[in-house]
């Protein structure tokens, strides 16, 4: 009986909730107020209604922080492979083109001129594979639950800040070991980490959307992002290129946030700021682009996935 | 009032032909068709769907949907497998776009068309359901004010704080399902999220949906589950293949679905052509026609027989065969099997008719379809068709007083019992058949 007891209280309620439910609505009052949500066939241009984006930040702030919790889960090191990466790509950079090759380094020490361009270029690549993945892996509940699909790259680009936060203090420490002192314009050191993650963001939103559509974009990423490397001021210092490439060469937005971020730390040679200027002028209309680019393919996600 | 939803004229089209996720060969492909004027192979992927497929080469999953939804209703959605139903769910949920129309939708508005979205193996409960929350469109602070009523109604307080790659796939469901049913919306899209869980839990989920419903809530419920249906909904709309077939209370609703399921099954007794389920065999011997005769009108009344007279064709000669038939629920979950005695044998080219009769078993009111298989000599499946000769079981005056219809969770069989009044405890029936 007791087993029975709340079937019939459910089945009673249910019951009774019935004639009260079926009745008719009154007559639409003169005045109706809007819907709060119309969904109809896209047209035109879409909004990038950032202010629903907003409405989600704690869902944003939880899937970042679900990635930096689990990433290294059940892992003895942990964090400690966000030192080891760099450190160790630092050892076999600084004998390979420091001791062998004998690159200059602008003065700075080799490992030291190197580790400073590696926190940006390290979190650039891993954040542009991790961000131009990010719709694909979450086509689980992309296809099961509506949410502003710009969290998802938004978030992968973030959670690579706290191995870039990680990686600072290593530099500290590598600072105080070399006694470098920072120069007074460290203070832009922030501001060319805010452009690393916009220029993440220009690439990575725009490859994720094409990723969707076109797998391909996931391989070929990888095979670029290695031949990259060397098309950036890393292994070598920028004085190394010939005067008349260099505007060719600074087309490439991470040239301007490896030199700027190593000049604000290390005071090697001043960047030339038109290169700069253009180069900023130009992700923020790729990554502008990107926004709407997203926003418009976003709503056929789900069927393309 | 305005209604909480409201569905005007809405569809949904794919292309027919092209894959949706593509690669860069398919684009190359699709531009080269293009340009040749070659048209895109269409319509050969979803034959039994014809109707469907526009001139255009567009398939129609949805086409020319219309109704509203009053606040505090709390409406079914029932139809076939690719009848539209998850297609009009996702729109609504504004997970994929409408092809054509609109939808307005006034209140606050949450959908579930899965429990567990987003569930990450190596995080906690406690981690797990905050995040969970979170997609399904809450903020942190609702989730921690529902928080203590979600880990009670799971029942997994001792195991918040462990990896949910940890927890059984019951517990996961529980958590689950606790964390979507504290949503807080005026609005709710619901998917078949109950068919998860065992008995007792979805007994549970049932009563919370209920709760919901007379809270004043507006509920959508799509479901293949008659009995659940019939429960928690006032108003069912049917869908078939992609339009409303018919929008009313939902027990007419329901027996039009019934009806309609039928009727297609009647139209055609002919199962040659029926696709094979996967184990079915050499078809040496083959089912060619299976045709429900008591009760003709498909619809069972209690104490009546069944009876399907089938007719078979041999492709081969075989010595021995004989059948039989498994009767499933509507739901698709097998109920009970019956193995009949060798018919005899079977000439090459020969067709032979049988009249394969069940007595009344005990069916429980609702819907029922059976699968045949024919066996040869010893457990050899030569031959199987699925979903054949449909049947429904009538509710009679024997359901407990109290209750119009039979509730989903007694079963589908009602047993004999019989009880008397004995004056002292007999000694145990066991003993008395050994000693004899």
């Amino acid at each position: 009986m007791t087993v029975n007891a709340p079937v019939i209280e459910q089945f009673r309620t249910s019951g009774d909730a019935r004639p009260e439910s079926t009745s008719p609505s009154e007559a639409g009052s003169p005045t109706e107020p809007a819907p709060s949500l119309v969904i109809e066939p896209p047209r035109g241009w879409t909004s990038l209604n950032l202010a629903e984006l907003w409405r989600y930040r704690d869902l944003l702030s939880l899937l970042i922080w679900r990635d930096i919790s689990s990433r290294y889960r059940q892992s003895v090191i942990g964090y400690g492979w966000a030192v080891l990466k760099p450190v160790l790509t630092m050892v076999i950079f600084t004998v390979i083109f420091g001791r062998v090759a004998k690159i200059p380094s602008d003065g700075a020490p080799w490992a030291l001129f190197c580790f400073v361009a590696l926190v940006p270029w390290m979190y650039f690549s891993s954040s542009v594979s991790s961000v131009t993945t990010s719709v694909v892996q979450s086509s689980q509940f992309l296809t099961k639950v509506y949410f502003p699909r710009l969290v998802l790259p938004l978030a992968s680009a973030a959670v690579g800040l706290m191995e870039w936060a990680v990686q600072m203090l290593v530099l500290a420490v590598l600072m105080a070991a070399y006694q470098v002192v920072p120069p007074w314009h460290i203070v832009f050191a922030p501001v060319f980490a805010v452009i690393c993650v916009l220029v993440t963001l220009a690439f990575g939103i725009w490859l994720t959307a094409l990723n969707v559509k076109y797998r391909d974009v996931g391989q070929i990423v990888p095979f670029l992002l290695q031949a990259w490397m060397y098309l950036c001021p890393i292994v070598y210092p920028i004085s190394l290129i010939p005067p008349r490439w260099r505007l060719i060469y600074a087309l490439n937005p991470m040239v301007g946030v490896v030199e700027g971020f190593r000049w604000s730390i290390l005071g090697t040679s001043t960047p030339d700021w038109t290169m700069m200027f253009v180069s900023l002028a130009m992700v923020t209309g790729l990554f502008v682009g990107g926004l709407y680019y997203f926003r418009k393919t976003e709503i056929a996600f789900a069927d393309v996935i | 009032m305005l209604p909480a939803v409201r569905v005007q004229n809405l569809g949904k089209s794919f292309r027919l032909g092209v894959t949706h996720a593509g690669s860069l060969r398919e684009l190359v492909n699709r531009a080269t068709s293009r340009l040749t004027g070659r048209a895109a192979r269409a319509a050969s992927r979803v034959p039994e769907d014809a109707g469907r497929v526009g001139s255009d080469g567009l398939f129609w999953a949805l086409r020319d949907v219309s109704f509203d939804v009053q606040p505090g209703q709390v409406v079914g959605v029932i139809g076939r497998n690719g009848a539209g139903k998850s297609t009009l769910l996702k729109i609504l949920s504004r997970i994929t776009y409408p092809s054509t129309g609109r939808v307005e939708i006034n209140g606050r508005v949450a959908s579930l068309l899965e429990v567990g979205t987003g569930f990450h193996p190596e995080l906690t409960g406690r981690e797990n359901v905050f995040l969970n929350g979170t997609i399904l469109g809450m903020t942190k602070r609702e989730v921690a004010r529902s928080f203590d009523e979600i880990v009670a109604f799971a029942e997994v307080d001792k195991f918040i704080d462990t990896p949910v790659k940890r927890y059984s796939s019951g517990m996961h469901v529980r958590l689950a399902f606790a964390v979507a049913a504290h949503l807080q919306p005026e609005i709710l899209f619901v998917d078949e999220v109950l068919a998860v869980g065992d008995a007792s839990f979805q007994q549970k989920c049932l009563a919370k949906m209920s709760d919901l419903g007379n809270d004043g809530r507006t509920i959508l419920f799509v479901s293949h589950n008659m009995g659940a249906v019939r429960q928690l909904t006032s108003e069912c709309v049917v869908i078939h293949d992609g339009a409303v077939l018919y929008r009313g209370p939902s027990d007419q609703a329901v027996d039009r679905y019934l009806e309609r399921q039928r009727s297609a099954a009647r139209a055609s007794t002919n199962v040659v052509d029926l696709p094979r389920v996967r184990w079915a065999g050499d078809r040496s011997v083959e089912f060619v026609d299976v045709a429900l005769r008591s009760p003709a009108s498909h619809k069972l009344t209690v104490g009546q027989r069944l009876a399907v007279a089938v007719t078979v064709r041999a492709k081969q000669d075989v010595n021995q065969f004989g059948f039989t038939v498994t009767i499933y629920t509507n739901d698709g979950e097998p109920l009970a099997t019956t193995f009949g005695d060798s018919v005899g044998s079977i000439q090459v080219g020969q067709s032979r008719t049988f009249e394969l009769e069940i007595p009344d078993a005990g069916f429980a009111p609702g819907s029922y379809w059976m699968s045949m298989a024919i066996l040869r000599s010893s457990r050899v499946v030569v031959d199987a068709v699925h979903e054949v000769a449909p049947f429904e079981v009538l509710p009679d005056g024997r359901i407990p007083s109290g209750f119009t219809e039979w509730i989903v969770n007694w079963g589908n069989l009602r047993i004999p019992m019989t009880c008397k009044p004995i004056d002292r405890l007999a000694p145990p029936v066991e003993a008395a058949v050994s000693r004899s």
